[in-house]
């Protein structure tokens, strides 16, 4: 089985985890310093779907270019193509302002898709570690992505 | 002082909360940054994809899922934060004007010996679109704190 490989990385700020947690998760903890020193987190810190989205964000933009395949090629259009499900998703320790995650995934099964020609299916397992080594986040994804153009990868 | 307690979540109770109407501005700004498909992020190419049209990343719907949650009943909770997710399915495309709702069910409710201050609540959660088509599910933890701390329940 292939070992993880790392994607990207990423610093969270104070108003980065204030930002997105204001838009879509306004506990005290991940908005207001005060409230959450009293908080059981003693601090300000991330929201868990903060984490996610962010590692998403990394796995698309590390994907490898199709830009000189047709422009309406799945692969461009959609180059890690779509998600059915994830599982065992833990939010394992708290990410606070200043900490660098790196982000990893690890194929743990690839198959050609029986129903759609030229798309593959993938199970994942995907993660995020702190600089000192600790796994902050982890989940298992399925999902299809499309091959590339022929003549490529 | 948070009007919820991890008492006030009876297992097998269903609610519906809040509304949010997502717009495709709202689509492309959030996946510009955390899922930057052209598929997510251009309505030409949305049309052309496997989705057939412009639609919401999968991780902007549990963005939004979490939104209703919070303003539904979480902000009112004694919410400690969330161990995981067990689960979670994207089910049906979200897609600019869908107006989206929270379904909750309380799966699950129990107590803990070594943290007497919380329960672990399990829930499940769906967002639900206008013509009750189910875009996602999913199996979420949250501990919630008690509101007598370390009482014994029957």
């Amino acid at each position: 089985m292939p070992e993880p490989v790392e994607i990207g990385r990423l610093t969270f700020t104070e108003a980065e985890i204030r930002r997105f947690a204001g838009a879509f998760d306004p506990q005290g903890f991940h908005v207001d310093p005060e409230a959450a020193r009293q908080s059981p987190f003693g601090g300000l810190v991330a929201s868990g779907w903060h984490v996610v989205c962010a590692w998403m964000g990394a796995f698309v933009r590390a994907h490898p270019s199709a830009a000189d395949s047709p422009v309406d090629h799945p692969s461009v259009i959609a180059p890690v193509g779509v998600g059915f499900g994830l599982q065992g998703l833990e939010w394992k320790a708290p990410v606070r302002a200043g900490d660098t995650l790196v982000f990893f995934t690890q194929v743990l099964e690839a198959r050609a898709s029986g129903s759609r020609p030229g798309w593959s299916v993938f199970h994942r397992r995907n993660s995020a570690r702190r600089e000192d080594g600790v796994e902050v986040m982890a989940f298992e994804l399925r999902h299809m992505a499309p091959d590339p153009a022929p003549g490529r990868g | 002082m948070p009007d919820f307690f991890y008492e006030d979540f009876v297992v097998g109770e269903v609610k519906a909360f809040g509304s949010h109407t997502i717009t495709e501005e709202e689509i492309v700004t959030f996946a510009r940054e955390f899922d930057p498909q052209p598929m997510h992020t251009d309505a030409a190419a949305g049309a052309k994809s496997v989705l057939g049209g412009l639609s919401a990343s999968g991780w902007h719907s549990c963005a939004i899922m979490m939104r209703l949650i919070c303003d539904g009943f979480l902000l009112r909770t004694a919410g400690m934060g969330s161990p995981g997710v067990t689960e979670n399915s994207w089910l049906a495309p979200v897609r600019p004007g869908d107006v989206l709702t929270l379904r909750r069910t309380v799966l699950e409710a129990r107590t803990s010996k070594s943290r007497p201050e919380m329960g672990l609540v399990t829930f499940k959660f769906e967002l639900v679109k206008a013509d009750k088509t189910v875009a996602v599910s999913q199996t979420c933890l949250i501990m919630i704190g008690r509101r007598n701390p370390g009482a014994r329940l029957a």
